[in-house]
C-alpha cells in the first residue's frame, strides 16, 4: 500500500502546484511531509509551495531492476534539487543524457493499476 | 560493559540450495556451541538477524523457530532486523541482555537464504531496505542507490572507477584463502572495470554477489565464565547505534554515512579507544563505493581519503590498517542477515591468532555493519580479553 501523501504529491505535480512541508521554526525543508523537523525538533512544519524545476544533483543507469520494471532496463534514475532546498528522486523520461547541474522538469507517468512514477524530463 | 565471546562460527558462505533456513542456521550455531563447553540447554536467550525470510522462505518468526529447532523451544527469543544491519543489531541486544542481568548466555547469529529465489526477487527484497514511496516507486533500486552516492562522492573528490576497483581487487585477493568465502578467485583491475553495467558506476564485480550463510556467537557474561571455568579470548569492549533518513534524498550529503560515523564515535567512546587504537577492521562493503565510506566513517583516514588509503595498499592485509581480511561482502558474500555477526566472527578469529589471513598481534578489531544505504549503522570494539 503506498502512502496516501505520496498520492496526494503525485496529483499536486500533476497540476503543478506541488508542495513540500518547511519548519515555522527553523526554516528547514524536506519530504516526506512531516509533523515535526528534525533539525530543531519542534512540530512546526507546514506545507509551502515547490517549483516545478529542479537541478540534477546524481543520476545512474539501472541495468539489472526489480521485477517490476523488467524488461525497461537500462533507464535513468535522478536525485534532483529544487529552489526550495528540496531533494526528490525520479525516473529520468526519454534517453538523454544528464548531468549534475543540468535543469529537469518534475512530472508525473501513470500506468494502470500502479502507484505513479516521479520523473523529470530535461528542461 | 563486559560480555564475552565464548563461541564464534561461520557456515561457508555461498549456494545451500539443498538446505533450508533453520538447518543452514543449526550448522552455524551447533559449531558456535561446540567451541564452548556447553550444550543447547546452557542458553538463555536467542536473537536471530534475518531480513528477508518472509519473502524467500515464506518463513517469519525466526527466533523463535531457530530456538525451537535447536531444542530450546521455551528460552525467549526475537527476530532482529534492521535490513543488512540485522545480525549486528542482534549482538547489541544480547549485549543488552546480559548488561541488564536477564541473560547469562546467549545464543546470537543470523541467517539469509537468497540463491534459491532468483536475482529478480532478491533485487525486489534487497529494494525493501529503501524508501518505498521516494526510491522504489522511480526504478530506482539497492545497487542504484549506491551508485548515485558513488556519483556525488566521486563528484566530490577526485576518485575514479578505478580507485573503487582497487576495493574489489584488494578483497577479492582476501577471500582466496578464507575457507567459508564465496569467492576464492582473484580479479583483476580489468576485469573489474569491464564487467557488465549494474548501475554505473558500479559494476557486477564492485557489488556483493548473492549469498546462502549462517553465523553465530556464543556471548556470556563475566561472571558466567568464572563459574564454569571457561576463558574466553575475546570482549565486547564497545558499541554504538545511529541513524539517519531512510531516503538518500533526503540527505545534505549523499557521499558521507553518518549513522556509521556517530556509531563509531558511540563505539569507541564506550571502550576508551582512538581509531589509532584499531588493529584490524571489518566493514560493510555491500558495493565498493561502500568501503570507502566505511574507513571513512570509522576515522581511519579524513573525508574524500578513502580511495587513496585503499591504493596506497594501507588497508590491504598487511598494510597498517587491514579491513577485511576475510574478503568482506565482496568475496566473502552477504547473507544479509547473518552479515554483522560473520563480521564479529572474523574478528574474533583474527584477535584469537586463528584468522587464514592473520593480522600479527592483532589485539583491537572494529566491525562496521550499516543497513540500507546507511539509515542504521551499529559498529562493535572488540579486544582480546584479560
Ligand atoms: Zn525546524
Amino acid at each position: 500500500m503506498t502512502a496516501s501523501w505520496y498520492e496526494s504529491f503525485a496529483a499536486a505535480v500533476d497540476r503543478e502546484e506541488p508542495q513540500y512541508r518547511r519548519c515555522a521554526a527553523c526554516g528547514e525543508s524536506g519530504l516526506p511531509p512531516r509533523q515535526t523537523c528534525p533539525t530543531c525538533g519542534e512540530p512546526e512544519m507546514i506545507d509551502a509551495p515547490l517549483s516545478m524545476s529542479a537541478t540534477v544533483v546524481a543520476a545512474t543507469e539501472i541495468h539489472v531492476t526489480t521485477p517490476k520494471f523488467e524488461g525497461e532496463a537500462p533507464y535513468t534514475v535522478v536525485i534532483a534539487e529544487f529552489d526550495e532546498n528540496v531533494r526528490l528522486t525520479g525516473q529520468l523520461s526519454g534517453n538523454e543524457d544528464v548531468r549534475p547541474g543540468d535543469g529537469v522538469t518534475v512530472g508525473v507517468e501513470r500506468r494502470e493499476d500502479w502507484p505513479p512514477v516521479i520523473t523529470f524530463t530535461p528542461s | 560493559m563486559t560480555a564475552l565471546i565464548a563461541g564464534a562460527a561461520s557456515t561457508t558462505f555461498g549456494k545451500h540450495d539443498d538446505l533450508s533456513a533453520r538447518e543452514l542456521f543449526r550448522d552455524a550455531a551447533e559449531a558456535a556451541i561446540g567451541l564452548v563447553s556447553l550444550t543447547a540447554v546452557d542458553i538463555d536467550a536467542v536473537y536471530v538477524g534475518n531480513f528477508m525470510g518472509a519473502l524467500t522462505d515464506d518463513q517469519g518468526h525466526m527466533g523463535a523457530l531457530m530456538a525451537d529447532y535447536l531444542g530450546i523451544p521455551d528460552v525467549p527469543t526475537a527476530t532482529v532486523e534492521s535490513a543488512c544491519a540485522s545480525s549486528g543489531t542482534a549482538v547489541s541486544r544480547a549485549v543488552d541482555a546480559i548488561d541488564a542481568g536477564q541473560a547469562d548466555v546467549v545464543l546470537v547469529g543470523g541467517v539469509e537464504m537468497m540463491y534459491a529465489t532468483g536475482i529478480a526477487v532478491i533485487t525486489d527484497a534487497l529494494a525493501n531496505a529503501a524508501d518505498n514511496e521516494y526510491e522504489n516507486e522511480a526504478g530506482l533500486t539497492f545497487p542504484g542507490i549506491y551508485a548515485l552516492m558513488a556519483r556525488e562522492y566521486m563528484n566530490t573528490y577526485d576518485v575514479s572507477e578505478e580507485d573503487l576497483a582497487q576495493v574489489a581487487v584488494k578483497n577479492r585477493r582476501n577471500g582466496v584463502s578464507n575457507p567459508i568465502s564465496q569467492f576464492q578467485e582473484e580479479v583483476t583491475i580489468e576485469e573489474v572495470l569491464e564487467a557488465r553495467p549494474i548501475a554505473p558506476p558500479l559494476g557486477l564485480f564492485d557489488c556483493c554477489p548473492i549469498t546462502d550463510g549462517a553465523s553465530a556467537l556464543i556471548v556470556v557474561s563475566p561472571e558466567f565464565a568464572a563459574n564454569h571455568g571457561l576463558s574466553p579470548d575475546v570482549r565486547i569492549a564497545g558499541r554504538g547505534q545511529a541513524g539517519d533518513t531512510l531516503a538518500l534524498q533526503d540527505r545534505e550529503d549523499m557521499g558521507r554515512t553518518r549513522a556509521a560515523e556517530r556509531a563509531a564515535e558511540r563505539a569507541y567512546t564506550a571502550a576508551g579507544i582512538v581509531p589509532e587504537d584499531i588493529d584490524v577492521c571489518e566493514v560493510h562493503d555491500c558495493f565498493t563505493i561502500a568501503e570507502l565510506l566505511a574507513v571513512e566513517s570509522l576515522g581511519l583516514c579524513e573525508r574524500g581519503e578513502g580511495a587513496t588509503l585503499t591504493t596506497t595498499g594501507e588497508t590491504a592485509k598487511e598494510g597498517r590498517i587491514p579491513v577485511n581480511t576475510s574478503g568482506g561482502l565482496i568475496a566473502k558474500g552477504h547473507p544479509v542477515g547473518a552479515t554483522g555477526v560473520a563480521q564479529l566472527v572474523e574478528i574474533v578469529k583474527q584477535l584469537e591468532g586463528r584468522h587464514p589471513n592473520q593480522v600479527p598481534d592483532s589485539a583491537i578489531g572494529v566491525t562496521h555493519n550499516v543497513g540500507g544505504s546507511g539509515a542504521s549503522a551499529v559498529v562493535h570494539v572488540l579486544e582480546v580479553a584479560g
